[in-house]
């Protein structure tokens, strides 16, 4: 058993399989489950400043339609590898149709 | 589904008589052999505050961090989450509680209150 | 049903008064005299369209603080922290509280300087018990008791009005004076003079203070057309006494004339107002300033308690929100360790204002940011103008701070 505490987890870059940067950690989601918490996924997210302190609604509202898109990959909680948690990695590729434009 | 970073982190703490008394600092998760991690406790306290500074930042207040404590909370204890996070524990009985205890001793002395 | 009616009744009182009392305490205090009678004596009525703008964005971030109070039932720094988290929390309140410091410095030298003239006694001597007596009305008075108390000594302040009416300004050449323009001349002193006044009408303490005060008094969603009056009138009132100020700052003064302490700046109400002049300056600068020390170090306690989680309320005992107010208590210590060691009064609030000028975008970026965050305002966000006016001011503001300070320091 090993302990990892979100928010240091928070921000951290996450490197894919081939060892190049995917993203920053930006959400853990869990579910509740007999009591327990179960972490069901994490999203990832693009890590610019704006992005992390999701200032977009204020920069869509002077930009409208030509406002920043986000791109967000959701990864299930096996597919990151927190044995060096200051250094997540992806146990495996992500699908094919990458991430998801929100 | 519960977003721990929005939903938990951060959030005011309220405790068993509805006294505040500090922001979830951190969150632990137990990462098991066989399974998906699961949340162990909540975190309150300076430790764990100045655990979060950028490194070039943490690094000269270590001495500090070293001196303080921080408070651990169950997973089961907590109660309710919502605008704010209640639990069950008195958070006088708490390390959280230790400066405002010491504080409210010294204001005896004082004629405080109305 | 007559107790229930009663009490809506008098909450919607209390609501005026938190907007009547940041007004005073808030609006009209060290700076904001200080700024207005040094534009009005150097430019006459040219500067008036800054304080024309500062009044506007100032009024749309007074009803923002509201509205945010009012929905989300967080004060501003609480849900600051909850939304940014820690480590991007501290940068914002390390910049508002280090400038929020210097600003109660300027109040309480302030005070100070008005004992000083009354009495003759140096402002450095009455600067241990003007603390003394600040701290003893935080720990053992109630929000109510502040509010009020402050909004009816404040009164006081309503003789700039009367000088300014008494001495007859042409009315055009005030109007022209709305209407924004460049410098007559002395460029460099000109724009600093306007960040000046900026930075005394957008000092961040008294948004802070406002949510605090919001939820203090437990607003609801239902007070938010309500909070839209008060702060629009609330703040307007305050603006028509800073102008008063500088109206009879411009007539009184010599053209050009540099008012370099509270000393010189004394006689500002004798021609209009005779034997009264003097006296009444001296209590309008006191009564102003100490309402402004009083909700400055509130506003810093709340910042700091609610941004940590500690309990906070000056309507708590302070055996039960220790921390906060043991947080107030340092900001003034720290505050009047300033005026004890002979800072120029009048410098020390030139220099706060022009910070809170520089520093205004940190304070009102994470705020806007907020404000349009339908998790905190629910499906009352801000609108594009209301973004677009604030951050704009803001930006205008800190990159006039920053280009005029070191024009000022240097020329001055």
């Amino acid at each position: 058993m090993s302990e990892v505490h979100v928010e240091q987890l928070v921000g951290r870059r996450v490197l894919d399989v081939d060892g190049r940067p995917i993203g920053r950690v930006e959400e853990v989601r869990a579910e509740r489950d007999n009591g327990e918490w179960i972490v069901r996924e994490y999203v990832l997210g693009a890590g610019g400043l704006l992005e992390r302190l999701a200032a977009e609604r204020l920069v869509a509202s002077f930009l409208g339609p030509w406002a920043l898109r986000r791109h967000r990959h959701t990864v299930p909680w096996d597919a990151l590898d927190l044995s060096d948690p200051e250094r997540p990695r992806l146990t495996r590729p992500l699908p094919a149709a990458r991430g998801r434009v929100a | 589904m519960l977003d721990l970073v929005r939903d938990v982190l951060d959030k005011q703490l309220l405790d068993i008589d509805g006294r505040r008394f500090g922001k979830v600092d951190g969150i632990v998760l137990d990462i098991r052999a066989d399974g998906a991690p699961r949340v162990l406790a909540l975190e309150v306290g300076a430790a764990t505050r100045l655990g979060r500074l950028p490194h070039w930042l943490a690094r000269p207040l270590a001495w500090w961090r070293r001196r303080t404590t921080t408070t651990r909370i169950p997973r089961e204890a907590v109660l309710a989450v919502g605008r704010d996070l209640r639990v069950a524990i008195d958070a006088t009985t708490t390390p959280a509680w230790r400066v405002e205890a010491w504080l409210s001793r010294l204001f005896a002395h004082i004629p405080g209150g109305r | 049903m007559s107790v229930a009616v009663d009490r809506r009744f008098v909450k919607k009182l209390l609501n005026v008064s938190l907007g009547i009392v940041t007004s005073f305490g808030g609006f009209l205090e060290a700076g904001s005299i200080a700024s207005s009678i040094q534009a009005g004596a150097e430019y006459g009525y040219s500067l008036l369209w800054v304080l024309l703008l500062g009044t506007i964005c100032l009024i749309a971030l007074i009803e923002m603080s509201g509205r945010l109070a009012a929905v989300s039932h967080h004060t501003i720094a609480s849900a600051m922290r909850e939304r940014f988290g820690l480590p991007f929390f501290l940068l914002p309140l390390l910049g508002v509280a280090a400038v929020s410091v210097l600003t109660l410095a300027a109040e309480v030298g302030g005070v100070c300087m008005a004992l000083q003239l009354a009495t003759g006694v140096g402002f450095q001597w009455w600067a241990v018990p003007v603390m003394v007596v600040i701290w003893g009305l935080l720990w053992w008075g109630s929000f109510g008791l502040v509010e009020q108390g402050v909004s009816l000594l404040g009164l006081v302040t309503v003789a700039f009005l009367v000088a300014a009416v008494r001495l007859r300004p042409a009315v055009g050449e005030l109007a022209s004076g709305l209407l924004p323009s460049t410098a007559p001349y002395d460029s460099g002193r000109y724009w600093f003079l306007a960040v000046s006044i900026l930075g005394a009408t957008l000092t961040p303490y008294l948004f802070y203070f406002y949510s605090a005060g919001a939820v203090e008094d437990e607003w609801d969603a239902d007070d938010v057309p309500a909070n839209r009056f008060v702060a629009t009138f609330g703040m307007s009132f305050g603006a028509t006494l800073a102008a008063a100020v500088l109206v009879v700052a411009a007539l009184v003064f010599t053209r050009g004339a540099r008012v370099e302490s509270y000393d010189q700046a004394a006689p500002l109400l004798v021609d209009a107002l005779g034997a009264w002049g003097f006296p009444l300056f001296v209590a309008a600068l006191g009564i102003a300033c100490f309402g402004a020390a009083l909700e400055v170090s509130l506003a810093l306690a709340y910042m700091i308690a609610q941004g940590f989680g500690w309990n906070w309320g000056e309507n708590a005992r302070p055996r039960d929100a220790a921390r906060f107010s043991v947080s107030y208590t340092l900001a003034l210590v720290a505050a009047t360790a300033l005026v004890v060691v002979g800072l120029d009064p009048l410098g020390v609030t030139n220099l706060a204002m022009a910070l809170n000028a520089a520093s205004l975008p940190l304070a009102v970026v994470p705020f806007l940011i907020l404000m349009n965050d339908p998790e905190y305002v629910g499906d009352r966000p801000n609108g594009f103008l209301a973004n677009a006016l604030v951050l704009g001011v803001a930006v205008l503001a800190c990159v006039l701070a920053l280009v005029s300070l070191p024009l000022d320091l240097v020329g001055g």
